[in-house]
């Protein structure tokens, strides 16, 4: 092995993701063939038939709802009977099914794709990216997730790695892999805590640093707490006003829902910069009873957009604290407190974080960017011939334990203990003559067994018959190096054995993995065709289609425009993004092109919907 | 030794000398305590114990032995790792530590003088009736074979071959042999502290060593390296005022690193309050820093212990017409 191996580490996040790799001992963001650091978590099966992933797929959302999913890393991993997925589907513009048990599946083109095939495209997408970077094959991986997910999802997560070609060497904590990348090569000694509110989750977890050993201390968040729930609470407020002027629910419309999100978004990210955003969405629906088309136009404040999520930014605060207490730490024993994610851009979440540590939190690294330089990191630190600088002690997020007497649970191994570990205890049997007894292994923290996820269960038999408390069993708890648990009990007694190792399920069975890892083989003819590789030339061929097809469509929406009584607005606007354009492709400028390409599709989706609302062909 | 053969054994890829550990520390695991474990002396606090945890983590954590070719090791480093995780977590935990002296007094108590306790293996049982000297002798023999009593020969064997470097003077050889008579029989607390006192022994004797080198430079004229030598006896001695000031004038005299020399100087004033030449020089050095006030304090200061300090007076006079 002269050269060494390519290693990669990914963030694969709800709404957008990102890959990097270590270079000259300094970790570094690989840009997609695009030529950006993040793509959008996003895959879409277009009108025609093709795959596409990444911007490309979230620049034609709004036209093609149905045919787009995004956010799949809040369903992923998940039972589809669970009431975070009940609520979570309700607004989704893409259709979402069952499975064969109980898992999640994904309707598009009339097939039902499973979470983890879509992750995997995401994966495979940036693993292209990746291989392209350093000119040869790119298999090895840690891909990060939120440290609250549960082995289910963190199992899905690697199925999906799995489906996309990659052998993934460990799946990392999001807050730790930040942790990482932030206090690589800095001396820092002491605890640190790090605020993670992404585009899906929240994470919060105070490690301890000293001499490149990264200790985790305590871990703990929310995977239902992210971005997409401002965004939602900013939709819930446009749907809700809009009802009670026009009588018209806009969430029973996809494209409408599609529009609204996109909008949603777009506002929360000014009002992080301004004190107020308009909401433009001309055409955005026809009345049901006919008539002329509505328009939605609003104005949001900051203040209004904190009073819509002030719940939710307190949830992030009372997490925090509950981990600190975990930890036995207060604020003040802390070094320093470290954004992560992109939510943490907002002005309230900072000053709400500012009061609860009584201190500026530092951003130091790109806050979307550094939980994949973690990754990278750790990958690296993993593979690498040399004593690696970073050693990382990572913690069990739950804890474990089993049923006991009474339809209690006793925690053997609490959560964020480090790991691999192991743990034993003695029980006795609790009723006279009992002869068998049964090893129910629970993950959770309730004292109530049933309030707990059952992992597994099995039977030790053939116990000498004996009065109550007069028999020991000894319980083995285990948890490897590959964070794979492992249960066992014995009869002091006797010696006999009886153990159980526990496999999470990401929701499909290895007879499921093999047929879809048989059928990519098949997809890789479509896949090169729909890669996102493009040149100059490309772009500029795409940006000219594009500024033809609006140029050509503008005097006839100009004219709907003027006969309703929707404000001239919108027409200075497009004429502005026309200009924009037009310059861009006069100056060559790479970015410029990205952006007017971005802006004209989304002209062009307007332009489309305000022709079909009024009936007029495209 | 007899791990050795074992480690030889097997084609793996790990250092032989971390193979022996690992096996000797594996086979240790069941009868160390908690300390033992971390190589610590009992009671330790909880700060040493973290310390020690993350060091020997960097040896034993099972991620540093990823994907390499470890074969029956693999199991061995993760039953120490979650040894010394069990040990860390015990120790570090306020309750639970308390309940873990509750059951172990003994690791608690204050370790008594060294020469008071006794080198001496022999465990304390029932005496022996004096007449049975027959199966007495007997007995003595068996317990001589038996790999407990080995290791108390062999780590009596590394204890005089120590001294006896010691005595030679031969600081690195004897902490060598100590360190390993130390792994036989963690917890002693006579090995312990013979390695301490060599241990600082053998820093007072490399600092005496580069203090001679650093004056054999001055007086060759070579001031660079003799700055050098002075300024690492001051690391390995920070109570070395000599060393200090001759490093400060030395770096003072060649215009290099003004700061640490200023440092150097302070140090050295602060550990001989009496010593007027330093007090001096630190006064030009704070001058020269632009620190007018706390230099005069200096030049008056030596001036308050000696009112005929040519130079101190010739410094402030300087000053005076302003």
């Amino acid at each position: 092995m002269s050269e060494r191996e390519a290693v990669i580490g990914i963030d694969l996040g709800t709404t957008n993701s990102v890959v990097a790799t270590v270079q000259d001992d300094q970790p570094v963001v690989i840009p997609n063939r695009t030529g950006q650091n993040l793509t959008p978590s996003v895959v879409a099966i277009s009108k025609n038939g093709k795959q596409l992933v990444g911007q490309l797929a979230k620049r034609q959302a709004i036209t093609n709802p149905d045919g787009t999913v995004y956010a799949t890393k809040r369903l992923i991993g998940r039972k589809f009977s669970s009431d975070e997925v009940g609520e979570a589907i309700k607004v989704l513009s893409y259709q979402v099914v069952c499975g064969e048990h109980d898992d999640i599946r994904v309707r598009l083109a009339d097939k039902d794709i499973s979470l983890q095939e879509i992750s995997a495209k995401i994966l495979a997408e940036l693993k292209l990216d990746a291989e392209e970077h350093f000119g040869r094959p790119v298999d090895k991986a840690v891909v990060t997730v939120p440290a609250y997910f549960t082995d289910g999802q963190r199992q899905a997560t690697k199925d999906a790695g799995r489906i996309a070609g990659l052998d993934v060497l460990r799946i990392l904590n999001e807050p730790t892999a930040a942790a990482l990348a932030y206090g690589l090569g800095k001396s820092i000694n002491g605890k640190i805590a790090i605020f993670d509110l992404g585009g899906g989750t929240f994470d919060i977890s105070v490690l301890e640093i000293s001499k490149g050993v990264f200790q985790v201390i305590a871990t703990g968040g929310d995977s239902f707490l992210g971005g997409e729930d401002f965004d939602h609470r900013i939709l819930e407020s446009l749907v809700f006003g809009f009802a009670k002027e026009n009588g018209v629910d806009l969430r029973k419309d996809r494209m409408a829902l599609q529009r609204l999100k996109d909008a949603a978004e777009r506002a929360k990210i000014e009002l992080s910069e301004a004190k107020t955003a308009s909401i433009n969405l001309p055409f955005i629906c026809t009345p049901p009873e006919g008539g002329t088309a509505l328009h939605l136009q609003r104005t949001l404040s900051r203040e209004k957009l904190e009073e819509l999520t002030a719940d939710l930014c307190e949830r992030t605060l009372s997490l925090t604290a509950q981990v600190l207490k975990d930890a036995k730490v207060r604020p003040a024993d802390l070094k320093e407190v470290i954004l992560v994610g992109g939510m943490t851009r907002m002005p309230r979440i900072i000053e709400g974080v500012r009061k609860f540590f009584g201190r500026d939190p530092s951003k130091g690294v790109h806050p979307e960017e550094v939980v994949a330089l973690g990754a990278a990191v750790q990958a690296h630190a993993l593979t690498s011939n040399l004593p690696s600088p970073v050693l990382l002690l990572d913690v069990t997020p739950h804890s474990l334990g089993l049923a006991i007497a009474g339809g209690y649970a006793r925690q053997l191994i609490a959560k964020n203990t480090t790991v691999p570990t192991s743990m034993k205890e003695v029980f006795t049997t609790s009723k006279d003559q009992q002869t068998t007894v049964k090893i129910m292994v629970l993950q959770g923290e309730s004292e109530i067994a049933h309030e707990n996820e059952l992992m597994g269960e099995f039977l030790l038999n053939g116990l000498r018959s004996a009065p109550r408390g007069e028999l020991q069993v000894e319980v083995i708890f285990d948890i490897n190096s590959e964070g794979i648990v492992s249960v066992s009990a014995s009869d002091k007694e006797t010696g006999q054995k009886q153990s159980i190792t526990i496999s999470p399920s990401g929701g499909l069975t290895e007879d499921e993995m093999e047929k879809i890892i048989g059928q990519q083989d098949d997809l890789v003819g479509d896949r090169t065709d729909s890669a996102t590789t493009k040149s100059a030339t490309a772009k500029r061929s795409e940006l000219s289609g594009l500024l033809a097809q609006v140029e050509e469509l503008f005097p006839n929406v100009k004219r709907i425009f003027a006969a309703s009584n929707f404000g001239g607005d919108a027409v200075k606007k497009v004429e502005m993004t026309l200009s924009t354009a037009k310059k861009a492709l006069k100056d060559h400028s790479l970015a410029g092109m990205d952006y007017s390409i971005d802006e004209l599709s989304r002209t062009l989706q307007m332009f489309k919907s305000v022709q079909q609302r009024m009936g007029i062909p495209g | 030794m007899a791990p050795t053969s074992e480690a030889d054994r097997e084609k793996v890829d790990i250092d032989p000398e971390r193979q022996r550990e690992i096996l000797r520390l594996d086979q240790g695991l069941e009868r160390m305590n908690h300390f033992e474990v971390l190589q610590l002396l009992p009671g330790a606090s909880a700060s040493q114990i973290k310390e020690a945890y993350h060091t020997a983590s960097l040896l034993y954590h099972p991620d540093r032995y990823f994907q390499k070719n470890v074969g029956s090791y693999k199991e061995k480093i993760e039953r120490i790792f979650k040894r010394l995780t069990e040990a860390n977590l015990v120790l570090t935990d306020p309750e639970r530590r308390k309940a873990y002296q509750k059951a172990n007094p003994h690791l608690f108590r204050a370790p008594p003088r060294a020469s008071s306790s006794s080198e001496s293996d022999q465990p304390h049982g029932p005496t022996l009736h004096a007449h049975d000297t027959l199966r007495a002798s007997e007995r003595r023999a068996r317990l001589a074979r038996h790999p407990y009593r080995a290791k108390a020969n062999e780590c009596g064997e590394l204890m005089a071959s120590a001294r006896s470097h010691v005595s030679e003077g031969q600081f690195d050889q004897a902490l060598t042999e100590l360190q390993m008579a130390a792994r036989t029989a963690p917890g002693n607390r006579v090995l312990q502290s013979m390695i301490e006192d060599i241990t600082l022994r053998q820093k007072a004797e490399h600092t005496a060593q580069e203090f001679k080198r650093g004056e054999a430079a001055e007086a060759r004229g070579d001031p660079a390296l003799a700055v050098g030598c002075y300024i690492a006896a001051t690391e390995l001695d920070r109570t070395h005022a000599m060393a200090a000031v001759k490093a400060a004038s030395l770096l003072h005299r060649l215009g290099q690193d003004a700061d640490r020399a200023r440092e150097l100087a302070q140090r050295a004033v602060q550990l001989e309050p009496r010593n007027l030449d330093s007090k001096c020089l630190l006064g030009m050095l704070l001058m020269e820093g632009g620190e007018k006030e706390l230099a005069e304090a200096q030049f008056e200061a030596v001036l308050k212990i000696d009112p005929n300090h040519a130079e101190a007076k010739k410094r402030l006079k300087k000053r005076w017409p302003f």
